[in-house]
C-alpha cells in the first residue's frame, strides 16, 4: 500500500468514531437494520437526544424537501465519478499492460 | 353598548407584539439552522469534488508505478478498498444532513455540522498527496 494510501486511512480513522454512529441511523433510514440493531439505533437516538424529531425523520423517510433533494444529487454524483474513474483507470492497465494472447 | 376597556386593548397588543417577535425569532433560527446547513452541504460537495480529482490522479500514479498487470490490478484493488470506505463517509455525511435538514432539534443538527466538517478536513489532508503538489 502506498504512502497516501496509508496516510489516507489514518486520517479517516479520525473521523471514524462520530461517523460510525450516523451510518447506523443511516441505515436505519433505509430499513436496513434488524429488530436487535433498532435497538442500538433507539439507544444512539436517546444519546444524541432530540430523539421523537430525530425519529420523525428517519420514520418519515426524509421525504419531500428540496434540500434533500439537492443532498440526494449531491451523493448520486458522488457515486457516479467514483465508477467512472474506477472504468477509465481499468481501461488505462488494459492499454498500458495488455492480456498476453 | 358594552365597554371595552383600554388597558384590556394594551394588553392585548402587548401579546400580540410579544407572539409576533417570539414568531419572527423562530423563523430566524430555521432559516439559520437551514444556511449553516446549506454551507455545509457545499462544503462537502467542495470536498467531494477535490476527492474525485485527487482518485483519479492517486490512481494513475499508481497504475505508473506498477511494473505487471497483476501488481497494477493488487494495488488499484488495495486502494480501492480505501476508496470504497471514504465514499461511505460522504454517503454518511450526506445522510446526516438530509436528517438534519428534516428535523428540528439541536443534535441532529451539531452531529451534521461536525461530521461534515471532520469529512472536510480529512479530505483536505488526504488530498494533500504528492499526486496532487
Amino acid at each position: 500500500m502506498s504512502d497516501a494510501t496509508d496516510r489516507a486511512r489514518k486520517y479517516l480513522a479520525i473521523a471514524a468514531t462520530s461517523l460510525q454512529a450516523m451510518e447506523i441511523i443511516g441505515q436505519a433510514t433505509r430499513g436496513l437494520v434488524s429488530k436487535g440493531e433498532r435497538a442500538t439505533v433507539d439507544e444512539i437516538l436517546a444519546v444524541l437526544g432530540g430523539v421523537e424529531s430525530v425519529a420523525a425523520a428517519v420514520s418519515s423517510g426524509l421525504a419531500g424537501t428540496a434540500t434533500e433533494e439537492d443532498i440526494h444529487t449531491a451523493m448520486q454524483q458522488l457515486l457516479d465519478s467514483m465508477a467512472t474513474n474506477n472504468q477509465t483507470i481499468d481501461g488505462e492497465i488494459a492499454q498500458k499492460f495488455p492480456p498476453s494472447a | 353598548m358594552t365597554y371595552r376597556s383600554p388597558i384590556g386593548a394594551y394588553f392585548t397588543a402587548i401579546l400580540c407584539a410579544f407572539l409576533f417577535v417570539i414568531s419572527t425569532m423562530s423563523a430566524c433560527d430555521k432559516g439559520q439552522r437551514q444556511d449553516t446547513l446549506h454551507t455545509s452541504l457545499v462544503a462537502v460537495n467542495v470536498a467531494r469534488d477535490r476527492f474525485i480529482t485527487w482518485d483519479l490522479d492517486h490512481q494513475r500514479a499508481i497504475v505508473a508505478a506498477s511494473s505487471s498487470r497483476e501488481e497494477a490490478q493488487q494495488k488499484i484493488g488495495e486502494y480501492r478498498a480505501l476508496q470504497s470506505e471514504i465514499t461511505g463517509w460522504f454517503v454518511t455525511v450526506y445522510r446526516a444532513l438530509a436528517i438534519a435538514a428534516n428535523a428540528n432539534d439541536d443534535p441532529s443538527f451539531r452531529t451534521a455540522v461536525q461530521a461534515a466538517t471532520n469529512l472536510v478536513d480529512s479530505v483536505k489532508r488526504i488530498t494533500a498527496t504528492p499526486e496532487r503538489q
